[in-house]
């Protein structure tokens, strides 16, 4: 198994790839998430690049945060199998299952941190029944935007260390 | 390439570049090495100490590797899967003599802690200090397995055994052996070795043939009976060291191997050396180069320490 060339390119081409498509999910799926979460009424790019509003920017950024971390801790049990099952040979079955684990860890990782995200706003709404967070970052109350990323964060930082085993599990 | 939205054009374009960034900047040839090396890869630990210690004569051992006419042998079946999950079976033949010669060099007598004493039944000294019990002075002394006498020892007795060991996996000479060994190491049950074994103290740790014939060790055990493994292998040049983790609540062994790490490795950075990559042995299912995440973390925050074996 070790070390050949062609080993070393296709684990660094697969190792990249994995790393943009996990940028490119915890961007796009935190965009979707806080439309869902605000029913469409809060447009994201519009708050963003004409309101240039702070607040809603920090929450984003926590969100990408959070579902980012869920995507880098599934992609080590993916590298895992990845050897695994060059040492054991490829056949068509094992390279359709890998690609359908690949597949199917990088959504268990968006879904793990869609809930995690979630949960931290809904315990938040909770709490504050008398505030309503979105309407305050609508109106530009940046101070609300970090409460919220930062609990955003830490109850990301509490699920990363689950992604790995449950991805192990899938693949 | 035109006709693709223009966003998903310049995401391909970049990853393009990244990939020709990584691929140029990361190969080198080394005069003295020859190798091509891949640097995209990620959790390269320096560690804060390594234990060099000289090297050994290799111990002649009372038990010859040719089997004697009158030699009594152990015979102990080990089922196990190779990494294409193919189920094998090993059957290793163990001189009898050779298996009480080491039972016999490892291990002290409960009462027995002076540390010369300690020192030539298999344990190193790694610390002393000084404690007051009842008004008077006494020294602790702090040991640990000497792994690397205990491995240069059995490397004489290993040699036929790694053999058999290919033969049954149907590996060939030239082959890299690495995924091989540690699938039947990882297959071994995992149980930690008692502290007391045949009236003598053993530290929790099985000596690689007591281990065979035990059919079960802890991590440190199958690591040093992985290392013999590979250390006996046709035309091996394997570097190893045993790495030592204890912090974070955690006690653990794993060995390191002198490779290039790959992406997505867990190695460890030597700076005379060079990367070596960790091997877990407890339990099937972790390639070379990865580990649990606890154990990650520990290394992380620096607590381990690496022996040098060869």
């Amino acid at each position: 198994m070790y070390p050949t060339d062609n080993l070393q390119l296709l684990s660094t081409i697969i190792y990249i790839s994995l790393i943009f498509a996990s940028v490119i999910i915890s961007v796009m799926g935190s965009i979707i998430i806080i439309t869902f979460l605000t029913r469409k009424k809060i447009q994201v790019k519009e708050e963003i690049v004409k309101n240039k509003n702070i607040g809603i920017a920090l929450v984003l950024g926590s969100f990408i945060w959070t579902i980012g971390r869920m995507c880098f801790e599934s992609i080590k049990p993916i590298m895992n199998v990845w050897y695994s099952s060059y040492a054991s040979g490829f056949s068509t079955k094992s390279i359709f299952s890998f690609v359908l684990g690949i597949f199917g860890s990088l959504l268990a990782a968006l879904i793990i941190g869609a809930i995690a995200v979630y949960l931290s706003i809904k315990v938040l709404t909770v709490i504050n029944k008398d505030i309503n967070e979105w309407e305050e970052m609508k109106l530009h109350n940046v101070a609300v935007g970090i409460v919220i990323s930062i609990t955003v964060i830490v109850v990301g930082m509490f699920f990363e260390t689950i992604v790995s085993y449950i991805v192990m599990n899938i693949i | 390439m035109n006709q693709l939205p223009s966003g998903f054009r310049d995401i391909f374009l970049v990853f393009i570049l990244c990939v020709l960034i990584v691929f140029s900047v990361s190969v080198n040839k080394s005069e003295s090495q020859n190798e091509i090396h891949f640097l995209a890869f990620n959790e390269v630990f320096q560690p804060s100490t390594l234990i060099s210690t000289p090297t050994l004569e290799k111990q002649r051992s009372s038990a010859s590797t040719k089997p004697k006419n009158k030699e009594i042998f152990i015979i102990r079946e080990f089922k196990w899967k190779d990494p294409a999950q193919k189920q094998r079976e090993t059957v290793f033949q163990i001189p009898e003599s050779a298996l009480k010669d080491e039972i016999k060099k490892f291990g002290r007598p409960r009462s027995m802690t002076h540390p010369l004493m300690m020192e030539k039944k298999g344990f190193k000294i790694i610390g002393r200090r000084d404690t007051i019990v009842n008004r008077k002075i006494l020294e602790k002394v702090f040991t640990i397995v000497d792994y690397k006498k205990i491995f240069l020892r059995n490397l004489n007795y290993f040699s036929r055994l790694t053999h058999i060991l290919m033969k049954s996996a149907d590996a060939a000479a030239g082959q890299d052996p690495l995924y091989v060994f540690l699938s039947f190491v990882q297959y071994i049950r995992y149980q930690r070795p008692p502290e007391i074994y045949k009236g003598k103290f053993i530290g929790s740790f099985f000596v690689p043939l007591v281990c065979l014939n035990e059919q079960y060790g802890d991590c440190d055990s199958k690591s040093i009976l992985l290392a013999e493994f590979l250390a006996t292998a046709p035309d091996s040049k394997e570097k190893m060291a045993m790495v030592l983790v204890r912090g974070g609540g955690l006690a653990h062994a794993l060995l390191g191997v002198k490779r290039t790490p790959l992406p997505g490795m867990t190695a460890l950075y030597f700076q005379e050396r060079g990367y070596f990559i960790v091997l877990e042995t407890t339990r099937p299912g972790w390639a070379p180069g990865f580990i649990d995440r606890r154990v990650t973390d520990a290394l992380k925050a620096g607590y381990f320490m690496c022996i040098e074996l060869n």
